[in-house]
């Protein structure tokens, strides 16, 4: 039978179909079945003929869940994907075998204007806020970092993840350092708990720079921003258990200076701070946060300087003059380094001291013992003392 | 088949000659249910991620 639409040309109709199978047009046993009211009621309850599309049951649930996701979104913001970091802080934990940290210090941003010191230091503190959703929130700890940052001027305290108790102990250790050495003050432009490379790459670190905004552009084009930062080993302080452990034992007998704690491994990277703020004061600057086309290149001379160590061997050889003179003595430079502890006596792949890391342990020395430390901790701490 | 009454009809038809549906590929179908469980389970997560960021401070 034909179709009884004019433009359909199906011909294989047969007697008991109701619709055209070609345009889906009645056909007159179709038509006779939609004259009985019964099925008219049929098809408009939808139980005879019904036309559920389940394409249109998609759309509806998926724009329910998008809109759903919108909403949800503007009202709890970037706290809502909390629990997913929580959760990738747990594989995380299970993968490593310890707690990391949720939040990279090593962010790079290129092509941002940056017009002055204070715009650079509030892209260190965005670089850290923006993370700040993914740590799990207390108001205690956070409370504590304010006051670290208020207090002694640094941009960004961030540790993350880090107990409350941990937070204290670290806190104790900066305040007593600022009061040791109030005029440190300037140059540091962050704290911060980070991932090492590796989890028995260091306890605590000092990075005198870390060039984070625009280090690829021109500086013609664009100003740079540096970070002078403090960086705190996730594997010791977001892991309790570990630092059940004492440092001593951990690190080697006489290491670190006598009664050294994890937390007062901060004290020697602090001393690497102050040699960095000494060494930059007596070049004329206050900070290297701020880069421009004028500054540039004193700073990028600057910091090639300090990295051979001259500086701080001008330093620990006038400590040892000092010390030589006052007490009548003929040490030489590795026996008066290793008066205060091992670490101060280590020595680079030349055989040569490391200086910075003698005058850090000095510091470290002065923050435990005050005037009970070594003797030639505190010849190192009066030069640097005088020098600030 | 229909899948909407189920019908027989012939390999080549566009419509049902029963009910007159638009009859479409398996693949169609078995598409387009992945796709409605999945935006259900979306729409559960999104629900339960709130939740759980509540429960989260």
């Amino acid at each position: 039978m034909k179709c009884l639409n004019k433009n359909c040309d199906a011909k294989e109709i047969e007697k008991d179909d109701n619709f055209c199978y070609k345009c889906g047009h009645w056909t007159a046993k179709g038509y006779a079945f939609l004259q009985k009211p019964e099925n008219v009621q049929n098809i408009l309850t939808g139980s005879s003929a019904k036309k559920t599309d389940r394409l249109t049951i998609l759309l509806e649930v998926a724009s329910l869940s998008f809109i759903l996701l919108i909403f949800i979104i503007l009202f709890r913001g970037e706290d809502l994907f909390k629990p997913l970091y929580y959760v990738k802080r747990k594989i995380d934990s299970y993968v490593y075998g310890y707690n990391t940290s949720i939040i990279k210090t090593d962010n790079i941003y290129n092509k941002k204007t940056v017009t002055n010191l204070e715009e650079a230091q509030k892209l260190i503190k965005e670089d850290f806020s923006h993370q700040n959703y993914k740590c799990s929130y207390n108001l205690d700890s956070f409370m504590l970092e304010n006051a670290i940052e208020d207090a002694y001027s640094i941009p960004k305290v961030s540790f993350c993840d880090t107990s409350y108790k941990e937070v204290e102990k670290i806190k104790t250790v900066i305040d007593n350092m600022y009061s040791l050495f109030p005029n440190m003050t300037g140059a540091l432009t962050n704290i911060s708990i980070t991932n090492a490379k590796t989890k028995n790459e260091y306890i605590a670190y000092f990075q005198p720079m870390f060039q984070f905004v625009n280090p690829n552009e021109d500086i013609n084009s664009y100003n740079k921003v540096n970070k002078t930062q403090i960086l705190l080993n996730s594997y010791y302080f977001l892991n309790e258990n570990v630092m059940k452990t004492p440092v001593q034992d951990v690190v080697g007998k006489e290491w670190y200076i006598k009664d050294a704690t994890w937390e007062t491994t901060i004290a020697h990277e602090l001393g690497h701070y102050i040699t960095f703020v000494i060494f930059l004061r007596e070049n004329n600057l206050e900070n290297i946060t701020f880069v421009t086309k004028e500054n540039e290149s004193k700073i990028n001379a600057l910091l090639k300087e300090y990295e051979t160590g001259v500086f701080s061997s001008t330093i620990v050889k006038e400590a040892l003059d000092n010390y030589n003179s006052k007490y009548q003595t003929n040490l030489d430079l590795d026996t008066f380094a290793l008066t205060i502890s091992k670490y101060a006596g280590v020595k680079n792949n030349d055989n040569i001291l490391i200086y910075d890391e003698t005058i850090a342990e000095a510091i470290h020395d002065y923050y435990l013992h005050k005037e009970n430390a070594t003797k030639s901790s505190l010849e190192i701490v009066n030069i640097i003392k005088s020098r600030m | 088949m229909c899948f909407n009454c189920k019908a027989v009809n012939r390999e080549n038809d566009k419509f049902c000659r029963n009910c007159g549906f638009l009859m479409r590929t398996n693949t169609y179908y078995i598409l387009i249910n992945i796709a409605t469980s999945v935006a259900i389970i979306a729409l559960i997560f999104v629900i339960v991620l709130f939740i759980a960021s509540l429960c989260l401070v």
